[in-house]
């Protein structure tokens, strides 16, 4: 039986996009057949549920699974966009990151990984206890961060934290906004890969519609058509193997005329 | 699915769904809640294909005649109809069952169903579990303790916080999403349920969920579970109660009882 | 409340406009029961601007003439100096403070443009465990003899970092962005803060042109869940991000709108009725940053 890739998806800093890309990136494998689960390690603050629409159908947790009250395949929840393809495994709420332990979690990711393809956690925010637990059960690290010297010094910490463990890690800037790296008052990605020291795996343009996304449970990489939809396609087929260029960016409005940057 | 069941006619035995010998506690339990009741009364056993084993046939016979319960048939596959022969039982036929409506569930509700099958089994074996084995259900409240005492939480209920009670919950508050209501008995919530209620914990299909605005989450009422349809457009919040009939969970407006 | 009992002690006759501040200082000190307000910003949901609020709520305590110090909570992932600008003038931290490595006037930073405020850093290289809750809160105590307020900046989370940013705490402010997941990770804090600690809410990031088309949940969408009493509403501009990166808090740039609403904020919570902003006939956020790029060639 084939072990598929175990890969955690951290920042440091919260708020900048660890879900959401966790939710589009497997929706994007996902929907190139592969087959996927993501984990969601933040114990106490569960969001990959609500950002994928499936926080009603919960009924088993990440916990109950590692306290041996009900089997992984109960606490499975399967997406019911995909061809059988996408499964998610949430976390507790009304719990603490104490809750588990990082050999439980290297075990059930362990066992997670058996038959499928990827196994995507999404990290919580910060550097303790949750953080740690996520990594114990990762073989990979993307780390996630806006192009934002506080995001970005966040970030360097986390890559000193997974260079402890020897974890490959390559880098995904989000939420860039051209228009301000143009006008010199944003990093550009050159500076920001410069800085981390990182493989660059994605580049995705800061867009208004995710948020109505994520508050509907919807993920953007779903939108067949839309520009962020075409991106996760592409960072999932990088995240594979294939050399995929960066393609060409227009800002959003009249601006789009006037200047181009590097997104895909 | 109860493996006991009271009819008009009797006592329903459903001994399809598993192994007879797994099930022999849960039937003990169950006539030892209430063995007057249950004395004197017809039993009919309804097997599936496979026989029983006959040493768990055996004591499921002792167990019967220990209770007073007078086994008038069995129902079942052809093997059944054998061993009816030769333990001295009537053949009642194939299996039927009875009493249950034909559903004709729209696509989106059969895919809730089979959504939640696992989950079910799942939780209808943590229970059996808790009765077998009480000292190791350590979280888990005791069997038979229904409404025995009702606790009243004033204030609402933030994410992530839980009340878990063997009786009844009274809320004087909201239940907001992200955080969980478990009774053994019923949930009465005055004000908005926006989260996760589970009444009748311990398989108690009687118990009901009251709210002045029942928007939850997830609604679980002993082992069944039940979500809002998708898309369902917000309406002036009413009182309702939600209630198990005809094995699922249904939701009508609360009027007061007279 | 008995630190506002206290001041009023102070004899009237010694109340005279050019010393008041000094004797104020003056009786504090040797009045230790005088103490200021600890306030903790939190939110649960990490991004949502606690840092940056942290940092405009003091700038405009300290415009009214309020004496406020600023403690990074966020052990390891400091990012308060950032935004403060004050990176580079940081040497000690408070970690230091607390094991004695040095005393505590060594490790705060005073503001560059607002003498009245100055930031105790939180170390880089330590982690949150190594705080002990119990020295957390006597750091905080002893701040409170020294200035009006003390505001703890709190990591994302709810773990350990946060509870130590808790605990010394009177008051707390929540912040939290119109969307879903900020909305359920602030209630899950409001859950968690120790009961008598008086919570106030701040709604960060407010669009109103996405609120009106149904893609931003409104004002009173996140009321409706969190019924908190709304300490301010801040709208999303693009200022804000160039000021953050820069290290200038807006609150200190008379002609910023986001700045404006912090400061209105800031009266509420000193107890001043302002009502709160209705910003619902604004236009889009590309459309402001396309006239305050266009406007500043």
């Amino acid at each position: 039986m084939s072990r598929g890739r175990r890969i955690v998806i951290t920042s440091g800093k919260g708020g900048v996009g660890k879900t959401t890309t966790t939710a589009n990136l497997g929706s994007a494998l996902a929907r190139r057949g592969r087959k996927v689960v993501l984990v969601d390690a933040d114990i106490g603050l569960r969001n990959l549920d609500l950002v994928l629409g499936l926080e009603k159908r919960i009924v088993f947790d990440l916990v109950e699974v590692a306290e041996g009250r009900c089997s992984l395949r109960a606490a499975l929840i399967k997406d019911k966009r995909f061809d059988d393809t996408l499964w998610l495994l949430p976390a507790a709420q009304t719990r603490d990151k104490e809750s588990i332990t990082q050999e439980q979690m290297e075990r059930i990711t362990r066992e997670l990984a058996e038959g499928v393809d990827y196994v995507l956690i999404d990290c919580p925010a910060g550097i303790e206890h949750g953080f740690r637990n996520a990594i114990a059960g990762a073989e990979e690290a993307i780390v996630v961060t806006t192009p934002e010297v506080s995001a970005i010094r966040d970030a360097d910490r986390i890559v000193g934290k997974l260079g402890e463990r020897q974890l490959p890690t390559r880098l995904i800037v989000n939420r860039i906004r051209p228009e301000l790296v143009k006008a010199g008052d944003m990093l550009s990605v050159e500076d920001v890969c410069e800085v981390l020291g990182l493989e660059l795996l994605g580049i995705v343009p800061d867009d208004e519609d995710v948020i109505d996304t994520t508050n509907r449970g919807e993920p953007v990489a779903l939108a067949d058509g839309t520009r962020l939809a075409a991106i996760y396609a592409k960072i999932a087929r990088r995240l594979e193997g294939e050399t995929v260029p960066f393609t060409s960016l227009e800002p959003q409005g009249f601006l789009g005329r006037l200047w181009g940057a590097l997104a895909g | 699915m109860p493996i006991v069941r009271g009819t008009r006619n009797g006592l329903e035995f459903d001994l399809f769904e598993a192994p007879l010998a797994e099930v022999l506690p849960e039937i003990r339990d169950k006539l030892g809640a209430s063995p007057e009741f249950y004395r004197g009364a017809d039993g009919v056993l309804s097997f599936g294909d496979a026989a029983p084993a006959a040493d768990a046939l055996e004591a499921l016979l002792a167990l019967l005649a220990e209770f007073a319960i007078r086994p008038v048939g069995t129902r079942g596959g052809p093997a059944i109809a054998e061993l009816s022969e030769r333990s001295g039982l009537a053949y009642l036929g194939p299996l039927r069952r009875g009493g249950a409506k034909v559903r004709h569930l729209s696509a989106a509700a059969r895919s809730t169903e089979a959504d939640f099958a696992g989950a079910r089994a799942d939780l209808a074996h943590r229970r059996l579990r808790a009765v077998r084995e009480p000292a190791a259900a350590a979280a888990v409240p005791e069997p038979g303790a229904s409404a025995a005492e009702t606790v009243l939480h004033r204030g609402t209920l933030r994410g992530g916080q839980a009340i878990r009670h063997r009786g009844s919950i009274v809320v004087l508050g909201d239940v907001n999403p992200g955080s969980e209501l478990v009774a053994t008995g019923d949930i009465v919530v005055i004000g908005a349920l926006r989260g996760v209620a589970h009444a009748g914990a311990q398989g108690d299909a009687a118990a009901c969920v009251f709210a002045l605005d029942l928007s939850p989450t997830q609604l679980r009422i002993g082992s069944h579970i039940a979500v809002a349809p998708e898309g369902e457009r917000r309406r002036a919040p009413q009182p309702e109660l939600a209630r198990v009939e005809d094995g699922r969970i249904v939701i009508v407006p609360y009027t007061p009882p007279r | 409340m008995a630190e506002q009992q206290a001041a009023a002690a102070i004899p009237p006759e010694d109340l005279d406009s050019a010393s008041a501040g000094a004797e104020q200082t003056a009786q504090r000190q040797a009045a230790p029961q005088t103490l200021g307000t600890a306030i903790v910003v939190t939110s649960g949901k990490g991004g949502v601007g606690k840092t940056t609020s942290t940092a405009n709520i003091g700038a405009a305590l300290a415009l009214r003439g309020r004496s406020v110090c600023l403690i990074d909570a966020d052990v390891g992932l400091r990012n308060l100096d950032v935004v403060l600008g004050l990176e580079n003038r940081v040497s000690r931290h408070f970690l230091d403070v607390i094991e004695k490595k040095c005393e505590l006037d060594d490790a705060l930073v005073k503001d560059k443009r607002v003498p009245s405020m100055m930031l105790l850093p939180a170390a880089q290289t330590r982690e949150k465990d190594d705080v002990r809750t119990a020295d957390m809160v006597a750091l905080v105590e002893e701040l409170r003899k020294r200035f009006d307020y003390v505001l703890i900046d709190s990591p994302a989370g709810i773990e350990m970092g946060f509870k130590n940013a808790v605990a010394g705490a009177q008051r707390a402010i929540v912040v939290t962005t119109p969307e879903v997941s900020a909305v359920r990770d602030a209630d899950r804090v409001v859950g968690l803060l120790p009961k008598g600690i008086e919570v106030q809410l701040i709604v960060n990031r407010l669009r109103p042109q996405l609120v009106r088309r149904g893609k931003m949940l409104s004002v009173a969408q996140v009321d409706e869940i969190l019924r908190l009493p709304l300490l301010g509403v801040v709208p999303d501009e693009p200022e804000v991000v160039v000021a953050t990166n820069r290290g200038e808090p807006v609150s200190l740039d008379p002609s910023s709108r986001t700045g404006e609403a912090y400061r209105r904020a800031v009266a509420r919570l000193e107890g001043e009725q302002v009502e709160i902003e209705d910003y619902s006939a604004e236009g889009g956020f590309f459309e402001k940053l396309a006239a305050w790029i266009g406007g500043r060639r």
